[in-house]
């Protein structure tokens, strides 16, 4: 677009620049104090870069807690509590958002050096489709086998500490997305329901969320894909499915690892579709025991059972320490 | 690799570039000896490849010793046979690189293909080849100074440190813009002294590419492209027109914001890179359009490929094979896919129809007249936003799906919808290129930014910084990465 022989006119660019940046720095300045006067934290961007991080430090012991599965063990588990539990342990937090973490478990079972206990999130569609290309976690796992390396980590760990540090940087916060939400909405962002920490962990406070349209965004969501996956369903698909799931707990076993599958709790509109499509005496009971690994129903653990999800799929921030406490002390059963 | 998949790596746009280019910059400008600051360039060159995938350097000094060796060899021949030999060795080994990396696969699914018409089921061993960054950019350079001593167009070059810099420069290693060998080596020659005016142009070049890519493209643009293009379905019409003229724009901004922070980067290190975009959607047809769109390709393509074709020597016939030819192996250059190759044949065909009504139409006033040419740049923008389609589009399905949407009222019930607000987005961004296109069309940035006095430049600076910080959106790596 720009041709490269050096600028015509020679004068001024020294304060120019000088300008440019004090202008810059002074509004920057204003703007992150502005987002934080109004409510606004720093948040960390959970990509890629950080799942491949956090991946590369499986392996590294064999007192090692990795997390699988979606936004529900992200959201629900307290971190802080958990580590409270085991204080000796590296808790590897590897969910990503709407996806089935078959392909990660597959991965951890194919690494030697893998020798910890999985905790999976999983649902039955997880258990009988996960390995479908729009809800697996094969591209993060590619990604960190084929391109994550020192140079990606170091670009990561900068950007970690700035977005630790800085409002204007939380794409939440994006003024093109501000602009957007005051043109269509009239109104400006509230400050995030949800925190992301540079651990991978996720804390949701739903006082801050209009329920209503997100809950229903979300329901209209999941059942647009539930509906894609009903006719699918088959004898052959389940056995190949379950054959390979069970190899690689296989693997994981025969380490002295250990594997545990957890249906973690949704509540209301959310549960009764889950039951419409899919009900548990004829899915989760079914399926889930001809797996070799240990099973977990939210809704046999009596404590657990009685939590509400406020957007009918996750956890508010208040009860994921009762949750962590309780998941944990039947996983130590 | 699909279409939407991409890299990242260190690039302009990571934080990581920052730290490096602060060491460059601060070794090159040190009072070290000329020699020491190109081999330091050289050094830091290799590291910025090495950055995504470090065995993967080995090709790029492969590539270099190839050229200068054979080089050598075209240099010191006195027989033609001799010097066909030694040009022969430095083109099979950058085009079989190529080969094996960028289209080893591709030739593979078609033979596979082509074994199924005789009912022949053939299973090969999948190979997984990874393909190196770049790679047809390095190779197309390094091929420039052989070519030009073979023809006799210049010297062998004396210095192999100016040479192996030449190939490994890091602003243009991995996206260009394709830098021809003789432009670059005298640049080598004489030391590069701190010009202030030279090196703030050439960082405000590095901010206005990244505000492009960053802004424009990232944020702005390609999720609109991908609503469309990384969905399985049918579109309505409004929704394969706004998705299209995103990607239109996407394209631009994303290339041209990559080719604008290589020329900003190497000018404050002191080198001259040569122009790549030239407000390539005013163009006034298609030829005037590959005069303004990746420059640099095409002027090699019309150089190294057309001239060598026999050009427009041979007749009329045969001009019209050799466009089509030209513009058929450009497209396959892009990617080793059936759909790269149908967008370079589609602009074969544009412009081998717009020479053919050139021939015909007799020459008037009329076609000279501001409506007029604006009614014309504006059809070139459209067949240029439908040739898109098919260098987007993941196969041909979806090409056509595309395109048939937008040229029908399309289909009763379709499945992709792009959100309302983001149609009168893209067509204001659309509108606004074009604008902006049109006005600049026989303009230089450098000359406006020139007479701006310091203080709005200072206020342009800070607006694009404020942007850049505040507005950034999803993290992508430059389209042409895959390249």
């Amino acid at each position: 677009m720009h041709s490269s022989t050096s600028n015509s006119n020679n004068s001024g660019w020294g304060k120019s620049w000088l300008l440019g940046l004090l202008i810059a720095l002074f509004l920057l300045g204003g703007l992150e104090f502005a987002w934080r006067i109004n409510g606004h934290q720093p948040d960390i961007v959970d990509d890629q870069r950080l799942w491949a991080m956090e991946r590369s430090k499986a392996g590294t012991s064999p007192k090692e807690i990795v997390l699988l599965g979606s936004s529900r063990i992200q959201t629900d588990i307290s971190m802080a509590t958990l580590r409270r539990f085991i204080p000796d342990y590296n808790i590897i937090n590897l969910p990503i958002d709407g996806t089935c973490a078959n392909a990660t478990l597959h991965d951890l079972a194919e690494d030697d050096k893998f020798s910890g206990t999985v905790i999976m999130e999983t649902t039955s569609e997880c258990l009988m489709f996960g390995y479908d290309q729009k809800i697996s976690q094969q591209s993060y796992v590619d990604y960190y086998h084929r391109v994550y390396n020192l140079n990606v980590e170091a670009n990561r760990l900068i950007a970690t500490f700035l977005q630790k540090n800085l409002t204007i940087i939380n794409p939440y916060l994006n003024l093109i997305k501000v602009t957007g939400d005051i043109i269509r909405k009239n109104k400006w962002r509230e400050p995030n329901y949800v925190t992301t920490y540079e651990d991978r962990s996720r804390l949701a406070d739903y006082t801050k969320l209009d329920i209503t349209e997100n809950k229903a965004m979300r329901l209209i969501k999941t059942e647009g894909h539930y509906r894609k996956l009903l006719p699918r369903i088959s004898t052959q698909l389940l056995q190949d499915q379950l054959a390979s799931i069970n190899t690689d707990v296989e693997k994981i076993i025969n380490r002295d690892g250990k594997v545990i599958f957890v249906r973690f709790p949704a509540s209301d509109e959310h549960w009764d579709m889950d039951e419409r499509y899919f009900p548990r005496d004829k899915y989760w009971d079914t399926i889930a025991p001809l797996t070799k690994a240990r099973i977990l129903h939210f809704k046999d653990i009596d404590i657990i059972n009685s939590l509400r999800c406020p957007d009918t799929s996750h956890l508010d921030v208040r009860d994921t320490v009762t949750f962590t406490s309780k998941l944990f002390n039947e996983i130590s059963k | 690799m699909k279409k939407s998949e991409k890299i990242k790596d260190m690039t302009f746009n990571s934080y990581t570039f920052i730290i490096f280019f602060g060491m460059v910059l601060t070794l090159h400008y040190s009072p070290l000896n000329w020699k020491f600051k190109k081999f330091n360039v050289l050094v830091a060159s290799y590291l910025f490849y090495a950055a995504w995938h470090p065995p993967f350097v080995i090709l790029l000094l492969i590539c270099t010793l190839a050229d200068w060796f054979a080089s050598k060899g075209i240099a010191s021949s006195d027989t033609i046979g001799k010097r066909r030999f030694f040009l022969c060795i430095a083109l099979c080994v950058n085009l079989s690189m190529l080969a094996f990396f960028k289209y080893a696969n591709f030739l593979m699914e078609n033979f596979i293909w082509m074994m199924s018409l005789f009912s022949i089921q053939y299973q090969p061993l999948k190979i997984d080849i990874v393909l190196p960054l770049g790679i047809s950019f390095f190779t197309f350079q390094s091929l420039t100074y052989t070519l030009d001593i073979y023809k006799h167009k210049a010297q062998a070059w004396p210095s192999f440190l100016d040479f192996a810099l030449f190939v490994s420069f890091f602003p243009k290693l991995v996206i260009g813009p394709i830098t021809r060998a003789f432009d670059f080596l005298p640049q080598c020659q004489n030391p590069t002294n701190i010009d202030i005016a030279k090196v703030s142009w050439g960082f405000f070049l590095l901010i206005l590419g990244l505000f492009e890519k960053v802004i424009m493209s990232d944020c702005l643009l390609a999720p609109v492209a991908d609503m469309l293009f990384n969905e399985v379905g049918t579109p309505d019409i409004i929704s394969a027109w706004t998705g299209t003229l995103a990607f239109t724009g996407q394209i631009f901004f994303d290339f041209a914001g990559y080719s604008t922070c290589a020329i900003g980067v190497a000018l404050c290190l002191g080198f001259t890179l040569p122009q790549n975009f030239k407000y390539p959607y005013a163009a006034i047809g298609f030829s005037d359009f590959w005069r303004r769109w990746h420059i640099s390709l095409s002027s090699w393509l019309k150089d190294y490929l057309y001239i060598s074709l026999g050009g427009n020597r041979k007749g009329n016939v045969r001009t019209y094979i050799n466009l089509f030819l030209t513009m058929l192996i450009g497209g396959l250059w892009h990617g080793a896919s059936w759909t790269f190759v149908a967008w370079g044949g589609l602009h074969g065909l544009y412009l081998v129809i717009e020479r053919f009504l050139k021939s015909i139409v007799p020459d008037s006033l009329v076609w000279t007249k501001l409506p007029v040419q604006f009614f014309f740049a504006l059809i070139t923008f459209i067949a240029v936003s439908f040739a898109w389609v098919f260098f987007r589009a993941d196969s041909f399905g979806q090409a056509f799906t595309i395109i048939t949407t937008m040229l029908t009222l399309g289909p009763d019930s379709p499945t992709i919808r792009i959100k309302y607000f983001y149609v009168p987005l893209t067509l204001s961004i659309t509108a606004a290129i074009l604008v902006s296109h049109w006005i600049m069309r026989e303009r230089s940035l450098e000359a406006i930014i020139g007479k701006m006095p310091w203080w709005l430049r200072g206020i342009v600076l800070a607006v694009l910084m404020i942007i850049i910080v505040t507005c950034s959106g999803e993290d992508r790596a430059f389209i042409y990465f895959q390249f």
